[in-house]
């Protein structure tokens, strides 16, 4: 014992090590520069994607029986896409899929990057995104950074939630100018033209087999269901069901239901579902491209050379990927009564 | 030779060992490098506001400056000079004219620190409020930067109610009132949350009305729907809505306390006449006591400001509205 305390008494003054070379003042700093240079580095800006209230438990089980009152008012939220330019005087110009006058008018505001446990990113002054700071969407104005998933892409998460896939927020650089012009103005238009479909089904299949396949329909235009209407536009959630056991008497509710429901967003290519339309656990669809009338989702495999685990994301995305046959298509039925 | 000894013997070691060790030329602490550039309306704001009053303005997004329930996000910037202006106008400025504080008044009382909101600020149970409780009354939150308008009188009496309460409990926890004495007046009534106002208040929609003297309260022997939150809340409003009320309508609001409802049952109606009695005795017993607290501890006719205060929001509005 005695041996031991002299022992580490002659250590006791050795140089000075440390676990960082640097001190925590400066790796703040540098944590700081570092995401305000990737964030200013797009010259084009970035494609965003932000849901701020996602569940990856609602509505995601397609042999889950749903009771005939058990979907009104239930109903989750979606999101939207917003186009940021980030510039090094910590001003940011953004655009926002809200509608045509904010598509295409992008708003000057300032942003700032700080650091507490996190590198965070926050919208200091008023700006597109704020709107979404209500009761409702209960949006954040603080965006902590996560760091890149593998399609090289920005990850955020805010600080209101400690669960995972409680929310969504990516961003996406762009390449060239016509994809800042563009980006939200096609986002807005997808968006618009699923809300404009009077009976949208949904189909999951691979070649001739279908796992999934909805017939309810949803958005019947009459008076007692206006209130539905509302809550799916407001919200931008929707939910495919199907009559697993029909009512004998015609015009009736299905005795039975069963679906898939997600919170949509417009892209440019088509419609993104977060936390997506989850078959099961490894068949999951997020984004669609529009196809004609139609919105489509091809799985294929891709292989993450970091994480070594092949994926499952969509083909228009990932046109290198390796077929597996499963797709899931939107479509519109239309009025048939 | 035990423990103690060998360290009794090297302890000396110990102390000298640290000596020639220098310090890291690096400093641990955040260098705070500001990374806006101040703007035009900084350097209003520092000119007009924080110089003569005192009173540092944030309008910029702070996180941790909002610990409350509510979902609120950062203003407008261009709607931030109109609503400071009237605050200083129709608030501070009246408070140091030569009739009521004098020039002085304000010296050490104004709030430490105005924080600025674009949004309303509802609390888990849809009631809007009109301060955040969880500042202190050092500290000034103003919600509804966004849809500001000076011309509209609705927007103007809810940013005026607003500030004068928050003024009200600035220089009542500056100058202190007999919170005993005042909180026994109605202390059954006090309900401590927003729960159960939330299905009366919510029947307003107009600012005025939202915000504004209402009958529920009066029969209850409040001014307004906020001031049954707690003795504090009861104690601000007062003031404020009165500042922000005629002579005319607060004394309507006290005939509202008096007059009982009607009932058939002779029973019943012996219970409302108690009750209109009870709500008007604790109205005027709180209106004298206020009265009596500014005008023994502040030197201020209430009444007096009262007037000076209408008028100038009149006035405002009419210079505004072109």
């Amino acid at each position: 014992m005695a041996y031991r305390i002299i022992a580490t008494l002659f250590v006791a003054c050795d140089a000075d090590i440390d676990a960082f070379d640097r001190s925590p003042a400066q790796r703040n700093a540098e944590s700081i520069a570092a995401l305000k240079a990737e964030l200013t580095a797009a010259e084009h800006g970035w494609r965003v994607l932000y849901f701020p209230r996602t569940d990856s438990l609602l509505f995601s089980n397609p042999s889950e029986l749903i009771p005939q009152f058990g979907f009104r008012g239930r109903y989750g939220y979606g999101g939207h896409c917003f186009s940021m330019k980030f510039h090094a005087d910590n001003t940011l110009e953004m655009k926002a899929d809200y509608n045509a006058s904010t598509a295409s008018t992008p708003l000057t505001s300032e942003y700032s990057v700080g650091r507490n446990s996190f590198t965070q990113l926050s919208f200091v002054t008023q700006n597109y995104v704020h709107e979404l700071v209500n009761d409702a969407f209960r949006a954040s104005s603080d965006w902590l950074y996560m760091g890149k998933n593998a399609d090289g892409d920005l990850v955020f998460r805010t600080a209101s939630y400690l669960e995972p896939a409680r929310e969504y927020i990516v961003f996406t650089k762009m390449t060239n100018e016509e994809q800042w012009q563009r980006t939200t103005n096609k986002a807005l238009e997808n968006r618009e033209y699923f809300e404009s479909m009077v009976n949208p089904q949904l189909s999951i299949h691979r070649g001739s087999r279908t796992y999934f396949r909805s017939d309810i329909y949803v958005k019947r235009d009459v008076e007692t269901n206006k209130s539905l209407l509302r809550e799916i536009k407001e919200k931008k959630y929707y939910l495919f069901l199907f009559a697993q056991k029909k009512n004998p008497i015609p015009g009736y509710p299905a005795k039975e239901i069963v679906g898939l429901g997600s919170g949509y967003g417009g892209t440019e290519h088509g419609l993104t579902f977060r936390a997506g339309l989850r078959y099961d656990s490894k068949t999951m669809f997020f984004d669609f491209e529009r196809v004609g009338q139609r919105f489509r989702a091809e799985l294929v495999e891709v292989y993450d050379p970091l994480l070594r685990k092949t994926r499952l994301v969509s083909k228009h995305l990932h046109p290198e990927g390796v077929e597996t046959g499963l797709v899931a298509e939107i479509w519109d039925e239309g009025d048939d009564r | 030779m035990n423990i103690k000894s060998i360290i009794c013997l090297l302890l000396p070691c110990l102390m000298q060992a640290c000596a020639s060790d220098s310090l890291n030329s690096q400093s641990v602490i955040d260098a705070a490098t500001q990374q806006q550039t101040p703007t035009e309306l900084d350097r209003w704001i520092a000119d007009s506001i924080t110089t003569p009053y005192n009173i540092e303005v944030v309008y910029r997004w702070q996180k941790n400056a909002n610990a409350g329930k509510t979902f609120v996000s950062p203003p407008k910037p261009q709607n931030v000079k109109a609503v400071l202006r009237a605050v200083r106008q129709l608030c501070f400025d009246i408070y140091s004219q030569e009739t009521f504080g004098g020039a002085r008044f304000l010296q050490g009382k104004t709030p430490l620190r105005i924080y600025l909101y674009g949004g309303k600020n509802v609390d888990e149970n849809g009631v809007e409020l009109l301060n955040n409780p969880s500042l202190t009354p050092s500290e000034m939150a103003i919600f509804r930067v966004d849809n500001f308008k000076a011309s509209d009188v609705n927007k103007l009496y809810a940013l005026l109610r607003s500030v004068h309460h928050q003024f009200a409990r600035r220089l009542a926890e500056l100058v202190a009132y007999d919170r005993d004495r005042f909180s026994r007046i109605s202390g059954h009534r006090y309900t401590g949350s927003t729960e159960p106002l939330a299905a009366p208040i919510n029947y307003s929609k107009k600012e005025k009305d939202y915000f504004g003297l209402a009958d529920y309260a009066n029969k209850r022997g409040f001014y307004t729907m906020q001031a049954f939150l707690s003795a504090e809340d009861d104690f601000a409003e007062i003031v404020s809505s009165t500042l922000c009320a005629t002579p005319k309508e607060v004394s309507d609001a006290i005939i509202t306390a008096q007059t009982p409802d009607q009932d058939s049952d002779p029973e019943v109606q012996q219970q409302y006449n108690k009750e209109a009695e009870q709500a008007y005795k604790e109205m005027v017993a709180k209106q004298e006591f206020v009265e009596q607290y500014m005008q023994k501890n502040l030197k201020i006719n209430l009444k007096q400001l009262q007037v000076a205060c209408v008028r100038s929001i009149n006035n405002y509005i009419k210079q505004h509205a072109q």
